[in-house]
């Protein structure tokens, strides 16, 4: 009863929302929406199907236009939300983890996890596509966050590198006991990391 | 070939007019520019980076403000400033004071309007970014003024550029008062008016040549930040 209960305060709820531009839906979920607190999530579609509509409207940078979202304070003051196509600061690798707010003991260590320690004082502009991705990752990780929300964190990553990014998420999860929110395109990437998937197509949620 | 040695002999000899000129033209562009630079980066950023209501009025504003013309900003500078306008109890008209205030008035609209387009094509990524990671937003600006750095040196450039070259604003709220507020363009109208074309001309050369030492300084120090 205890759990239960715990469960329904940390867990997220959204109720008919919907979102549009300039008159077009790009999403629109009647039902109800529960993300359960320390679950994992993938949320997988075509392009344009409103992956990242939905983890902006999670993470807040985006207001329904009707419908509601129901997030703890709890979870809003520890959310962690990496956008699609993150901004690398012109300084160096090291630097930009530590932006985040740890110090540099603390961002060497995720570096050397993340396979980017020979990097760390290259600037992170001059980086590779999927090194960037891994040091964008490596910010949102260093601290612990109670709800995570990452779109499309390996879509530049090689076959090893997934499973690296996986291994290292899978510990990330298990130390905090954060609830994860992806968007992808790799299944595999998906069935490793994730217990539910959800499809979505043309703003709409879908079955497989 | 000539009129390089006049200049010469007019830059070094006894009579120091010219130094004089010279020296409150570089006085006055250098305190507008570091004033409008200082007003008008910050401010452009905070326009470029942040959402609020009323943003896009004040771009428009600002854009349309890049253009405006130097007399208009000197005559808004000389009701400000004159004996019956808000500020008329400091007593700054027809002194240096009255010039920057009005250079100012041409300089922060060029620093912010700048700015804020170059960093409209980055703002969203970076305040994504910066939500994501929790970046505090008092610290997000002046991250965001880190992250273009390398444009500032144009933007002051361009500013400096603007300063140097204008003579309405000059003209009308410094009255090309000799040895006090006559700057090089103020000067040059004077000498055309009076017909002395050498001395107009001497003194358009030594324009150009200060504004291209202006400018190859500040490609120097784009050159030397990459
Ligand atoms: N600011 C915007 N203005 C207008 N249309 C938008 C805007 N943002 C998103 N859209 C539209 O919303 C739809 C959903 O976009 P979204 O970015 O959520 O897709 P996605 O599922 O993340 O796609 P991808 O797999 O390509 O990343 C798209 O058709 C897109 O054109
Ligand atoms: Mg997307």
């Amino acid at each position: 009863m205890n759990e239960l209960h715990s469960i329904g305060l940390n867990s997220i709820e959204l109720n008919s929302i919907q979102k549009s531009y300039q008159g077009r839906t790009v999403l629109d979920l009647p039902e109800s929406l529960t993300f359960l607190q320390g679950n994992r999530y993938a949320l997988m579609g075509p392009n344009g199907s409103g992956k990242s509509t939905l983890l902006r409207l999670i993470a807040g940078l985006l207001t329904p236009d009707s419908g509601s979202i129901m997030l703890p304070d709890d979870l809003r003051n520890n959310c962690g939300y990496l956008p699609q196509t993150p901004y690398i600061f012109d300084t160096s690798v090291l630097s930009n983890v530590t932006l985040a707010g740890c110090d540099k003991k603390a961002a060497r260590d995720i570096l050397v996890t993340m396979g980017l320690s020979a990097l760390a004082a290259q600037n992170a502009k001059t980086l590779s596509g999927g090194e960037k991705q891994r040091l964008c990752l490596a910010r949102m990780l260093i601290r612990s966050h109670k709800l995570l929300l990452l779109d499309e964190p390996i879509s530049a990553q090689d076959r090893s590198s997934v499973e690296l990014v996986a291994n290292v998420l899978e510990t990330y999860l298990k130390e905090t006991d954060c609830t994860l929110i992806i968007a992808t395109h790799t299944p595999r990437f998906a069935e490793l990391l994730c217990c539910e998937i959800i499809h979505l197509e043309n703003g709409k949620r879908s079955e497989a | 070939m000539q009129t390089f040695q006049e200049l010469w002999q007019l830059l070094t000899g006894p009579d120091g007019e010219l130094r004089g000129i010279v020296y409150t033209t570089l006085r006055l562009c250098l305190t507008s520019t570091v004033l409008s630079a200082a007003l008008g980066i910050p401010g452009g950023a905070a326009l470029g980076l942040y959402r609020f209501p009323g943003r896009k009025f004040l771009v428009r504003i600002c854009r349309t403000l890049m253009g405006l013309p130097p007399v208009l900003a000197g005559l808004a500078a000389f009701f400000l400033l004159s004996r019956s306008g808000p500020l008329g109890q400091y007593k700054l008209l027809y002194s240096v004071g009255a010039m920057v205030t009005a250079q100012i008035m041409l300089g922060v609209p060029i620093a912010a309007g700048l700015t804020q387009s170059v960093i409209a094509s980055s703002a969203e990524a970076i305040r994504e970014t910066a939500y994501g990671i929790g970046l505090r937003r008092c610290r997000l600006l002046g991250r965001t003024l880190h992250e273009c750095r390398k444009s500032f040196v144009s933007i002051v450039c361009l500013t400096f550029g603007q300063c140097l070259s204008e003579v309405g604003a000059a003209q009308i709220c410094g009255g090309n008062i000799a040895g006090k507020t006559r700057v090089m363009t103020t000067a040059i109208v004077l000498e055309t008016n009076m017909g002395d074309f050498k001395m107009a001309g001497a003194l358009g050369i030594l324009l150009l040549l200060i504004s291209f030492g202006i400018m190859a300084l500040g490609a120097w120090g784009v050159r030397a930040d990459e």
